[in-house]
């Protein structure tokens, strides 16, 4: 039962992040990243035993959502590679025509980003600590501090130009 | 970084779009799920113990009535099933040892590792055992010509390489797969 209540409480809280980050990482598929999700979360259950304590809870359930999102590949390589645009009807009422555009484009820049940039990107657009996200990735902060840096001005770039 | 931040607050103001199952709903699923698993794993166990005991107690039996010829075919056929299920088991369970929770880059090597052995064994181990199976399916032809009908020889015949041929072919998609994973990871390390 206190297994469960935990879960639930990871769920709740987690769910919604892991779901974006699956579904920024497969260009908008949300199929794709439902099933991704459900997969993270089914490991979460498995291994929540094994979870150690002074570890933070962000960190191991990103680390799990990485890795999952990674193995994808065993599965399907061509629905990863292929483009999807399902956008526009998933926006919120408030967006103009331009935003939706520009959107569309963020997802498309993304994509052109390297496997660990794409990861890195949708952690820092998802706001997660600098310090965690050196931690999913296994690099130094100051490493990741420039990586972060330069992704930043290629995406920024891309959306502005379509050029990475 | 202005422009950047302009991003971020677009891509935070996106709508979820297929929105998760409530926590309770979800953990149903999961149960439904690791049960059908596990009955699927149990069924495969039994499957395998009931395969090998029927071989063994066919092949203990065999070793007492059947010819040379016959023994050594059998033996060399059942010896590479049983080896290859043995890598098989040995597969699953390399591959489950490797955490999901470890950090990204020491998650790719690991599991760089396990696909590069994977696809050895499969690029070079798998063809030599499907070698010694196809010897000894060829030691067994002359004693199928003997003792079953025309009819029955034909249909052994084409359906024992038929099966073989077969094979070759998901072998050979296997290790095109792992190739791809291989390239894949690959990419991920350089970046």
């Amino acid at each position: 039962m206190e297994r469960k209540a935990e879960f639930t409480k990871i769920f709740d809280a987690y769910y919604p992040k892991v779901f974006r980050l699956c579904k920024g990482y497969f260009n908008g598929d949300e199929q794709l990243a439902l099933d991704t999700s459900q997969e993270v979360f089914l490991k979460v259950w498995e291994n929540i035993n094994s979870f150690k304590q002074d570890s933070e809870l962000g960190t191991w359930i990103y680390k799990i959502a990485v890795n999952t999102c990674l193995m994808q590949i065993r599965k399907d390589n061509s629905r990863k590679e292929k483009n999807f645009t399902p956008f526009f009807q998933l926006l919120s009422e408030n967006y103009s025509y331009e935003e939706e555009l520009k959107i569309k484009k963020m997802y498309d820049c993304i994509q052109k980003l390297d496997e660990r940039g794409k990861v890195i990107i949708l952690m820092v657009l998802d706001e997660v600590p600098y310090p965690q996200i050196a931690k999913i990735i296994g690099i130094k902060e100051d490493a990741l501090r420039v990586n972060i840096h330069r992704i930043k001005k290629k995406l920024t770039l891309c959306v502005q130009n379509g050029e990475v | 970084m202005e422009k950047f931040d302009e991003l971020k607050n677009l891509w935070n103001r996106q709508s979820l779009g297929l929105i998760p199952t409530q926590a309770d709903e979800f953990l149903v699923k999961i149960e439904s799920h690791i049960k059908q698993m596990r009955t699927g794993q149990q069924k495969t166990l039994f499957t395998l113990i009931i395969l090998l005991v029927i071989l063994i107690s066919y092949s203990l039996w065999v070793l007492h009535t059947g010819t040379s010829r016959y023994t050594l075919g059998l033996g060399l056929m059942i010896g590479a099933i049983m080896v290859r299920v043995t890598f098989e088991g040995l597969s699953i369970f390399k591959f489950n040892s490797v955490k999901p929770d470890l950090a990204m880059i020491e998650f790719r090597e690991k599991i760089t590792k396990f696909y590069f052995w994977k696809n050895r064994v499969n690029r070079i181990f798998i063809p030599i055992l499907y070698g010694i199976y196809l010897l000894g399916f060829t030691f067994l032809v002359p004693v199928f010509k003997d003792t079953l009908s025309s009819g029955m020889f034909l249909y052994v015949i084409l359906s024992g390489y038929g099966f073989l041929f077969l094979f070759t072919f998901v072998v050979r998609k296997k290790v095109r797969k792992e190739k791809m994973i291989l390239e894949f990871l690959k990419r991920v390390s350089e970046t």
